[in-house]
């Protein structure tokens, strides 16, 4: 029945479509007459029969408001028929009655002229749809991720807090927030409540005898609220939750309670989270995602609870900057007051605990993309928007062709209705009511088709276990960004055709044209204009898909400094009630029992996959130990902890000194890799090996000796420059969470297999998650650039096409106006060539004239891209030679076909038309 | 006094709208369901009813008629229509217009003759 209530309210809104007088005499009963429909139909069909009853008797309403308004314009009731009083429309109505009488009027001839060129139209609205549709499925994911508000309740009162630090990986780390400052902020804060800390964890889920990696929110008691989140079922944590003596509680989202708890009841049930127990207390609704763009979130659980999650100590050490910060300002504070007053806080904190190091504050929207990650999602997305803008360039300049031409084909109409006393005024309204009619015709259709295109990135999968997840539905914004860009596409159709319509020379149209008339030489002028537009777009939009199409195979010949052949990778987490060195143990009995598999050539632990981009940074000095908490200008290094056969699976070199050896362990002095770039930096005269080495984050203070120098690789991501690096051995640094990766001859996927039976073999609780090849793991990183040569080619075939069609139409057009002129010429001598050479010249001009202004503005523009090239130089010679190329031959086919059919035509034909 | 032959030809709806009045008082939604038995208009949406109401009402071919059935179940707010003695009027010309129409159609051999000859 809930359905019948909606649909009543619906019906309601579109009942507003009516004039009030209308809806004052028969609204009550109109409604009425509804719902007996309504109810029929849902006792027929139950809620599909009352949606298609809201359906038709919106259809209906769409067809007989405007008439309704019509009638209350036409309203002259003589006194003899009965009509009460109140019924009879008002001034106010009756104006707006005759401005929508003239304009359904036109209306009207706009649709009947649609229909008798259908060509036209299905042409027209398919060409400004498919630069709408990009343009608003491009808006869709900026609003996704940069502009959509995390918070559903209230949402411009919700804020982020960042720390301002630098940019980059180290900065993007020292925006957040260590948890006993978060505390302090949230103690001392009177402008901004609900302050939530939060920051994501891989957790080890067990129920049911079955463990699972997935990846969880330890967050304050209050941030689902804050969100503005809603349980499905059951309840969502409150701050009751997050308090030290409070049971250990979890909230799970509703993808994970369907995919692992197959959708059965769950709340109340008991589960494991790093083997420590917990009681499912609710599911949140399908909405609610998180707030981080790449995590699709699967539990959430208080930060009292959370043990060790995030580290060990995290919650005593204020070096470790966990916590992202979102909070609710309070009333009748603004952005400004709250990020003042987190500053003077940030003051205050830095004399309190000093000599800790406080930070700017930006208290910032609450949307879903911070800081690095923002920005470069700005970047990549505009680029993206300029792109797709420029297919929408083309379809407006097509249509416009289209329109001039069927202006210039109407000329004598026009004329006639001129010479008959319409209003060149009324014609521009006729024009611009087509052009807006067509625009919002393809505005609809590009609805349709972001809608349908947010199946095709929503799960963007960069691995078989691992997904992108963005909200892209469309939502108002969306809508409006639609409406907005179709309204301006309109509004430029209307005003190029309407300046147009507005001037036929009568006396001449009227007259049966005289020969090789061609219309007015600007509209020819103009309409040569837009085709030559629409060639320069093309080239640069080919230009673009051209360079990332090299930067793909650019980024497959870079050199990795590693063999990702052969390798398979398993992240392995041994936390369950284990020390550090009891961890130790385990793992290294996994890497013999592997080792003595027959086709295992290789296996080894790494505290990251190489190629990762989360592998970590670290300062790394030659002079002595790095203080904490303290600027310093020591290099920064990524750090890869180690098993000894690592080099022997990924196969980098180690060209200078030796290897890590199982010697290297806790009860000897720790040694140190570094590679080549690294060594370069800290000792220029070449005499690393044997040198000492401090680095920061390791929890000693005792140096390192530098034992070997490895081979330079790629070790975070694939563009990066030349990185220093350092590697420590795992013995004298044992981690609970490592990588496993074996190098074997044989499938990946019986690697994979008997990787995880030895684990099991050692201790049933162990696993291995997200199995993957190396290579596999090293495509992630391609996966950007992949992504924009797909995309930029689809966007830049799509736009030469256009062009080509524009530039085809317009020949033809030419052609068709001349074909009298072709035919007297022809009938006086003229061969074929000089005729095919008069008209593919005059097209071809036009395409020169588009080169020479689009290559230079190519060169310019392509060196925005250069950032995300690689291996390629933005002014690649063999890019600008070939796409010169393809236009020069696209567009010579769009100018000959029509030209060979017009030297075709019989000259008698063509001269007894005229 | 307006006389019927003005309001001729009628629309097909209000004719048949006005034909459906003639066996009593209707409500709007009776009207609809009457015009969907006949197999005319199955499916005439609210907006265009309202509509015609409105314009019949205006012509003052139909009234408001003051009967309230006394079930119950109907609502309150439900109105009810009658045909006017103008629209009795009009009806009947309209009839007799179509059936002037028909019987040409016959003469000229169009349509079998009901007498059979």
């Amino acid at each position: 029945m809930t359905s019948l209530r909606a649909a009543e309210t619906a019906f309601r809104w579109v009942m507003r479509a009516y004039p009030a007088s209308f809806r004052r005499a028969h609204g009550l009963a109109l409604f009425e007459l509804f719902r007996d429909e309504a109810r029929e139909a849902y006792a027929a069909r139950g809620s599909r029969g009352v949606l298609l009853a809201v359906v038709k008797a919106a259809g209906d309403t769409i067809e007989n408001a405007p008439a309704a308004w019509h009638d209350s314009y036409r309203h002259r009731s003589p006194e003899a028929l009965v009509s009460p009083a109140d019924h009879r429309p008002r001034a106010c109505d009756r104006r707006v009655g005759r401005l929508v009488h003239g304009l359904a009027h036109d209306v009207r001839l706009a649709i009947r002229r649609f229909r008798q060129a259908p060509a036209f139209t299905a042409v027209a609205v398919l060409m400004l749809a498919v630069g709408l549709g990009a343009t608003t499925t491009v808006f869709s994911f900026m609003n996704a991720v940069l502009l959509r508000p995390l918070a559903e309740r209230d949402p411009d009162r919700v804020v982020r807090v960042v720390a301002r630090v630098g940019t980059g990986a180290v900065g993007a780390a020292a925006r957040r927030f260590s948890y006993r400052d978060f505390v302090d902020y949230r103690e001392r804060t009177t402008t901004v409540h609900e302050l939530s800390g939060v920051n994501l964890a891989t957790l080890l889920l067990t129920a049911d005898n079955r463990t699972d990696q997935i990846l969880g929110e330890i967050a304050s008691g209050q941030y689902l609220a804050l969100l503005g989140a809603h349980a499905s079922q059951g309840r969502l944590l409150t701050a009751l939750d997050d308090s030290p003596a409070a049971a250990p509680v979890v909230v799970i989202s509703d993808a994970f309670w369907r995919r692992r708890f197959g959708g059965g009841p769950v709340v109340g049930e008991r589960v494991w989270l790093n083997r420590m127990g917990y009681t499912i207390v609710g599911v949140a609704a399908p909405s609610v995602m998180g707030s981080f763009i790449a995590a699709p979130v699967d539990a959430w659980i208080p930060i009292e609870s959370s043990g060790q999650a995030l580290g060990v100590g995290w919650r005593q050490d204020r070096s470790q900057r966990t916590l992202a910060v979102l909070g609710r300002l309070r009333d009748g504070v603004t952005r400004v007051q709250a990020q003042t007053e987190m500053q003077t806080i940030a003051e205050s904190l830095a004399r309190d605990v000093a000599p800790y190091r406080h930070p700017e504050i930006d208290v910032l929207p609450g949307t879903l993309a911070t800081g690095d990650q923002r920005r470069l999602a700005t970047m990549f997305l505009s680029l993206l928007l300029g792109l797709v803008t420029l297919v929408l360039v083309i379809a407006c300049a097509n249509v416009g062709n289209l329109l001039l031409a069927r202006v210039f084909g109407r000329r004598r109409e026009l004329a006639v209705r001129l010479a008959l006393g319409a209003s060149r005024a009324r014609l521009a309204r006729m024009i611009t009511v087509e052009s807006l009619l067509l625009a919002a015709m393809g505005g609809i259709a590009a609805l349709a088709i972001a809608s349908s295109a947010r199946g095709l990135f929503a799960n963007i999968s960069a691995l078989p276990t691992l997904t992108l997840r963005l909200d892209v539905r469309p939502d108002m914004r969306v809508v409006a960004f639609a409406a907005a860009a179709a309204l301006a596409a309109g509004t430029v159709l209307a005003v190029v055709g309407a300046l147009h319509a507005m001037k036929p020379e009568i006396a001449p149209a009227l007259k049966e044209e005289s020969l090789g008339s061609m219309g007015s030489r600007s509209s020819m002028r103009l309409r040569g204009g837009l085709a030559s537009v629409q060639v320069v777009v093309s080239l640069l939009l080919l230009v673009g898909a051209a360079l990332f199409a090299r930067s793909v195979q650019g980024a497959a010949a870079i050199d990795l400094g590693f063999d990702p052949t052969g390798v398979v990778v398993l992240d392995i987490d041994a936390s369950g009630g284990r020390t550090n060195l009891e961890s130790l143990a385990t793992f290294e009995s996994v890497l013999t029992r592997l080792e003595a598999v027959p086709q295992v050539q290789a296996a080894a632990m790494s505290s990251r996959a190489p190629l990762d981009s989360s592998t970590p940074l670290v300062r790394v000095s030659a002079q002595g130990p790095i203080a904490r908490d303290v600027e310093s200008d020591a290099p920064i290094a990524s750090l890869l902890i180690v098993s000894p056969h690592f080099f022997d699976v990924v196969r980098t070199p180690v060209v200078l000194g030796r290897s890590f050896a199982q010697a290297d362990d806790a009860t000897r002095p720790p040694v140190a890799i570094v590679n080549e770039t690294l060594a370069a930096r800290l000792w220029p005269h070449g005499d690393a090996l044997g040198r000492r080495v401090w680095v920061d984050a390791t929890a000693m203070s005792a140096p390192s000796v530098v034992v070997g120098i490895a081979r330079n690789a790629k070790y975070r991501t694939l563009g990066e420059e030349a990185q220093e690096h350092v590697y420590l051995p795992f013995a004298q640094q044992p981690r609970r969470g490592m990588a496993l990766l074996v190098r074997s001859s044989g499938p990946p996927d019986r690697t994979i297999q008997t990787a995880q039976q030895t684990l099991q073999s050692i201790d049933s609780n162990l696993q291995g998650f997200f199995a993957r090849t190396l290579q596999q793991h090293v495509d992630v990183s391609l996966l950007p650039v992949r992504f924009a040569a797909g995309l930029t080619s689809a966007i830049a075939a799509c736009a030469l096409a256009f062009a080509a069609v524009g530039l085809y139409s317009l020949v033809s057009f030419v052609v068709a106006e001349r074909t009298s002129e072709i035919g007297l010429r022809m009938a006086l001598g003229a061969d074929q060539g000089a005729v095919l050479r008069l008209i593919i010249g005059a097209g071809m001009r036009l395409a020169a004239i588009g080169l020479a202004v689009g290559i230079p503005t190519a060169i310019v523009s392509s060196r925005l891209l250069s950032s995300l090239l690689y291996g390629v130089s933005p002014v690649d010679p063999a890019v600008f030679g070939a796409v010169t190329l393809v236009i020069v031959l696209v567009t010579f086919t769009a100018c000959y076909l029509p030209a060979r059919r017009a030297v075709r035509a019989d000259p008698l034909t063509a001269l007894r038309r005229s | 006094m307006t006389s019927p032959s003005e309001f001729l030809p009628l629309k097909p709806l209000h004719f048949l709208m006005l034909l459906a009045l003639v066996d009593g008082d209707r409500h709007a939604y009776g009207i609809k369901k009457d015009l969907a038995a006949r197999g005319d208009y199955r499916d005439v949406g609210p907006g265009t009813l309202y509509r015609s109401i409105a314009q019949l009402l205006e012509a003052g071919l139909i009234q408001d008629s003051g009967r309230r059935p006394a079930t119950p179940l109907d609502d309150e707010r439900r109105r009810y229509f009658a045909l006017t003695a103008l629209g009795r009027r009009v009806v009947v010309a309209e009839a007799e217009r179509l059936e002037q129409l028909v019987r040409s159609a016959r003469a000229r051999k169009l349509l079998p003759s009901p007498f059979g000859t």
